[in-house]
């Protein structure tokens, strides 16, 4: 059974940045009330009292203090490898074999920008703290979304809104793809698959027209596909029928 | 059938297809949160909370904040260790130790990932718990050092908790700890997701 996401809730802050068009302000909407950014930021006060408070951080730098930038001590998390090994194992099913991908290209992150400028009217943002990410071989990538489906029984995943929804599912979709990464002991980048928040302006995959909703992109090596981790649907960007509102991509 | 053959077939079945199958992995249980309660319930916060919250940390009004949920718990501050120990047992299960991570090309969104996922797999199993899960991912420049991590303006990204202590940063890999406001490195904050 197909379930449809919710509406996403993502406030947007960018006082200082790049404003976001009043067409996407109007597709993001959301019960949340946006922040009036400039009234709300404490600024300092004007004149005197500016140089008042200047003179004094200064004076304070020459005996190596300022105010708010000193690194605190740092602390540690201890794990509690005890409450872990308390519980019983879950078992997965045997994920696709990694041999597929061991000659797997690479993509940056500006190849990935210019790929959704080519097929997309407007690019969405892309964010990637890696710039080059390992494009999976698309065999691989069919079975490993195969894979997902069937491991979802033994995870126990389950829709529920907000705790389990569609950024969920893609974000499962991601983690694991990353795991099996770690389990083959890939060592050569990041995998070049990322969830997406996307305004439906088409129904696509179950998913009925008229909210935001989160999708997996996946880089294979047949191109940028689109896929609905919720019932595996999985297509080629250019024939995503919402391709050209594709908010942002998170790698 | 004789019953003795048909077990006798059974157990050939059997030992013959374990053998032709590759084996699947395992991981430990997912784990837990401990979630501030009000009158037994988790306690909920909505995402202009969290915004607020990293304002009260110290965060630039300029870095930015998505959340892609309305209504978040709230972790107990002092209850991440069972977390912790869930990432690197589970990195372990598939053979990866997250202690020497930083030796490797290393991607701390992967990590940030993994957690909220197994984070909010366990709390899909408890029958009370209907918000989504206080752990993100925030992207900086490391302009300063931060503990054992230098200030060599490298781009880096760690998990961030909300808890009833405040907003917390962790580093997976040195298992370091830091409240928001503590953070060296927040003037350099790109990105912050929920």
């Amino acid at each position: 059974m197909l379930v449809v996401c919710g509406r996403l809730a993502i406030p947007r802050y960018r006082p200082y940045g790049p404003s976001v068009s009043g067409r996407l302000k109007s597709l993001f909407r959301t019960n949340v009330n946006y922040p009036r950014p400039r009234s709300r930021i404490p600024r300092p006060s004007s004149g005197w009292r500016r140089g008042v408070v200047s003179a004094a951080m200064a004076i304070a730098g020459m005996f190596g203090w300022s105010a708010g930038m000193r690194a605190e001590p740092v602390g540690n998390i201890v794990p509690d490898f005890a409450a872990i090994t308390r519980n019983a194992l879950v078992s997965l099913p045997p994920p696709p074999s990694w041999e597929l991908n061991r000659i797997s290209s690479f993509w940056t992150v500006e190849d990935v920008r210019v790929e959704f400028a080519r097929l997309t009217d407007t690019p969405p943002r892309i964010t990637s703290v890696r710039s080059n990410l390992l494009r999976a071989d698309h065999a691989w990538a069919v079975a490993f979304k195969k894979w997902f489906l069937a491991a979802q029984k033994p995870l126990k995943m389950h829709y529920q809104h907000q705790l389990w929804d569609c950024d969920n599912y893609a974000n499962g979709f991601v983690a694991f793809a990353n795991l099996l990464a770690l389990k083959a002991g890939e060592m050569r980048g990041s995998f070049c698959v990322g969830w997406a928040t996307v305004s439906y302006q088409r129904a696509f995959a179950g998913i009925r027209a008229g909210g935001a909703h989160a999708v997996v992109i996946v880089g294979t090596s047949q191109g940028l596909f689109v896929l609905e981790p919720q019932d595996g649907t999985m297509v080629a960007l250019k024939n995503f029928p919402n391709r050209d509102t594709i908010e942002e991509v998170f790698f | 059938m004789n019953p003795a053959r048909f077990l006798l077939w059974g157990w050939l079945a059997a030992t013959t297809g374990a053998a032709a199958t590759p084996a699947g992995f395992q991981l430990p249980a997912f784990p837990a949160p401990a979630l501030v309660r009000e009158g037994g319930l988790p306690k909920e916060i909505s995402s202009l909370r969290l915004l607020r919250d990293l304002f009260r940390g110290g965060v630039r009004a300029s870095d930015n904040f998505e959340a892609a949920d309305a209504d978040y718990a709230l972790l107990e501050g002092d209850s991440l260790g069972n977390l912790a120990a869930w990432l690197e047992s589970a990195c372990t299960a598939v053979g990866f130790e997250v202690r020497r991570a930083r030796g490797l090309p290393y991607d701390g969104a992967v990590f940030a990932r993994l957690l909220a996922v197994g984070t909010s797999l366990a709390a899909l199993r408890e029958k009370d718990i209907k918000l989504a899960m206080p752990i993100g991912v925030l992207v900086c420049r490391r302009d300063a050092a931060w503990g054992e991590l230098p200030g060599d303006g490298e781009e880096d990204a760690y998990v961030i908790f909300a808890t009833d202590a405040g907003m917390l940063i962790y580093d997976p890999p040195t298992r370091q700890l830091s409240p928001l406001k503590n953070f060296p490195n927040k003037a350099g904050i790109t990105h912050i997701r929920f």
